[in-house]
């Protein structure tokens, strides 16, 4: 069998006859188990404000809105702003589901298909450090939402936000389905430097990323 | 052609890479760019130097136990509900690889981009069982047009020019009803996006490679900027990914240092646009993702290469920032190189994985400048490997004798110290004297290649020892 061929082949080259000793392996599950951050970047300013920032130099768009109920507004003056029929898929999560999308806008609450131009989600964290926004995959959040559409509209609840990417890995531990199956880490718009080095957006992916921060949300999405 | 080519003919490949003014404009571009890019990354990060202490931490750790942290890694993707298989040669991945496509009834399948497929030429395994391939990357789909190998492990199609791209898709996509001409770059891209649109939706099988794989939760992490990889592992029914051993790391927390290390030292980004961990199979409930998640762990020599003096090249998280900062790697380009892996690490992994016969003017056609080295994030001492491949080609008498015997006699003399400063004092004068009009000299005795593209300045005065001993004199 290959797997003893390698496992063997590897402990020759260590020099070691056998699998590690029991010392050695509790000393391995200490390390692992009191895990720390080894080392953050420092940064001063207040991690919200530098997640909008580095969003926006990412090439990403980015607004604020203060209640739930206003992102229908948010999402139909951005699908207008850009041309896009009214139309888009979403995750089937609050506080989404609970939005009332009024006659004219057809939202449906399933994956995304190559044809779905927009997708509509919700962070599960997003890290202030580099701008980068984490999307959870569960069976209420398909992970296809978050490549297939040219336009990727992502709520951020304000109190998801976290400084640094370590703080991230916390949060997920305490999830029922840890590990769970898909953890996107998204950092602006799909791009491509292929031809020329020069960088083209709309690689595969989004086009476009917008990002609507809710400021002052009690409810967190779950 | 294909990655399989031998490295043998290493000196016509950069003599005629050299001559080709594209190949030149291309790598001319990307030098500045990716060189420049890093820096400003860095520059911008005062806890570089404490990250990639800890990253070589994180990495010794792992590989002096590897044995526990594969067995434990493969555990969890199996709780996850994924399959771990163990390849011990490039065949063994290939036909591992294969019939899981044939049992999934797989006609077509995406792919992601992945050196260690490039390494086992997977592509014609793929292609000998008839299973059509598409490369999703846009770099690696432009080169499968090509039919080239990749000439930088991060930018596979550097050396191609916008007008080149313009031809190979007007050539090739008259299939898929499109008849004109992608001129500019955004046109070639949105060209791209449409063809690999439908791949990804009809692909059977997605396989990708793996930036890294975190024992602790059975993942896979997947580092891209067009999400080409991420569309590669979602959409079919099958996710196979296939990764060196040497990329498993411990945890999370873990694999937080790498990220930090490895967009700014490819790209000069903070972070690359898309960094995935995908663990296992859809779950139940789950409304997309794939039904079945395979792991091929491919050895290949690495195990090996643990317990001899190469071991520090498993370190490696393939950059690319030692292509970057090589001065001949910027010259000749990756093709020259003969296979999968080029520039610094290239030469010190081809000889290692095809021999050191095979690829002997590798270790060779470095300067020894030793940038390589500075800016790698994991601190691999690319020059010293190098050197150390040099010595076992004198050891198994593959260096030509004569510069064999000139080793030996250097060696003998620099051993004497006596003898060497007279001899040496003695032809710094004579070299001094013959050149003392033009200041520098023609030709040079015994050193003919050299002198054929060059002068040698003439020496000015004395030895470094004369003057260090004069200059102690002065001073005390």
């Amino acid at each position: 069998m290959s797997r003893e061929r390698i496992i063997s082949e590897i402990r020759r080259s260590l020099k070691r006859r056998e699998a590690l000793d029991e010392n050695v392996r509790r000393g391995i599950e200490a390390r692992n188990a009191g895990i720390r951050p080894h080392v953050l970047p420092a940064y001063d300013d207040d991690p919200v404000e530098r997640l909008l920032r580095k969003h926006e130099a990412l090439h990403g768009s980015a607004e604020r809105i203060d209640r739930p109920s206003r992102i229908v507004d948010a999402v139909i003056a951005y699908l207008r702003g850009h041309g896009l029929p009214e139309r888009l898929v979403a995750a089937d999560r609050v506080p989404l589901r609970d939005l009332a999308w009024g006659d004219g806008v057809r939202c449906e609450y399933r994956p995304a298909r190559g044809e779905d131009a927009v997708a509509l989600c919700v962070a599960d964290a997003a890290i202030g450090e580099t701008g980068t926004l984490v999307l959870v995959s569960s069976p209420s959040s398909p992970m296809t939402h978050n490549y297939l559409p040219e336009h990727h509209i992502v709520v951020v609840p304000e109190s998801v936000v976290v400084r640094w990417q370590e703080d991230v890995w916390p949060m997920l531990r305490r999830r029922e389905d840890f590990p769970p199956r898909g953890i996107a880490m998204i950092s602006g718009p799909s791009k491509t430097a292929d031809v020329e080095q020069t960088i083209e957006y709309g690689a595969h992916g989004p086009r476009n990323v917008h990002l609507i921060l809710l400021t002052g949300d009690p409810g967190r999405s779950s | 052609m294909t990655v399989a080519q031998s490295a043998k003919a290493f000196r016509k490949r950069s003599r005629r890479a050299l001559l080709d003014g594209d190949l030149r404009d291309a790598l001319g571009r990307a030098r500045g760019g990716f060189v420049e890019q890093r820096r400003a990354a860095f520059d911008a990060l005062p806890e570089f130097e404490a990250l990639r202490d800890a990253a070589n931490e994180i990495r010794e750790h792992t590989l002096s136990h590897l044995d526990e942290y594969l067995e434990r890694y493969a555990a969890n993707v199996e709780r996850n509900g994924g399959t771990v298989h163990w390849a011990s040669t490039a065949e063994d991945m290939n036909r591992i690889v294969v019939d899981i496509c044939r049992r999934a009834g797989a006609k077509m399948v995406t792919k992601g981009k992945s050196m260690v497929s490039e390494e086992t030429d997977l592509h014609r395994a793929l292609a000998a069982a008839g299973i059509e391939r598409m490369e999703t990357d846009l770099g690696e789909y432009i080169i499968q047009l090509a039919d080239e190998p990749p000439s930088h492990i991060i930018a596979p199609a550097v050396h191609k020019t916008r007008a080149q791209i313009t031809e190979l898709f007007h050539r090739n996509h008259g299939r898929y009803g499109i008849d004109g001409r992608a001129e500019d770059r955004t046109a070639i891209v949105a060209e791209a996006r449409r063809v690999l649109r439908e791949a990804f939706l009809s692909a059977d099988v997605g396989i990708t490679g793996a930036n890294f794989l975190v024992a602790e939760t059975g993942s896979n992490i997947i580092v891209t900027n067009e999400g080409n990889g991420d569309l590669t592992s979602c959409l079919p029914k099958v996710h196979i990914v296939t990764a060196g051993i040497e990329k498993v790391i411990p945890t999370l927390e873990d694999l937080s240092v790498f990220l930090r290390l490895l967009g700014r030292s490819a790209t000069g980004q903070e972070m690359s646009a898309y960094s995935t961990l995908y663990s296992g199979p859809a779950r139940p409930g789950d409304a997309d993702g794939p039904d079945e998640y395979h792991v091929v762990l491919l050895d290949n020599g690495r195990s090996t290469m643990l317990g001899n003096e190469f071991h520090e090249m498993l370190r490696c998280i393939r950059c690319g920032a030692c292509l970057n900062h090589c001065p001949v790697y910027s010259h000749i380009g990756g093709h020259a190189y003969g296979w999968v892996y080029s520039g610094p690490m290239g030469s010190v992994l081809t000889p290692l994985f095809k021999g050191l016969d095979e690829a002997y003017d590798l270790p060779n056609a470095c300067t020894l400048n030793g940038r390589c080295q500075e800016v790698c994030p994991m601190r691999i001492p690319l020059p010293s490997l190098l050197r150390r491949l040099r010595q076992r080609q004198v050891e198994a008498r593959l260096t030509p004798a004569r510069q064999r015997m000139a080793l030996a006699l250097w060696s003998k003399l620099a051993s004497r110290p006596r003898a060497y400063r007279f001899l040496t004092n003695l032809s710094t004068r004579a070299l001094g004297w013959i050149g003392r009009r033009r200041g520098s000299l023609r030709r040079l005795p015994g050193g003919g290649g050299w002198t054929r593209g060059r002068d040698m300045p003439a020496p000015e005065g004395e030895t470094f020892m004369t003057r260090w001993r004069k200059q102690g004199r002065e001073t005390s």
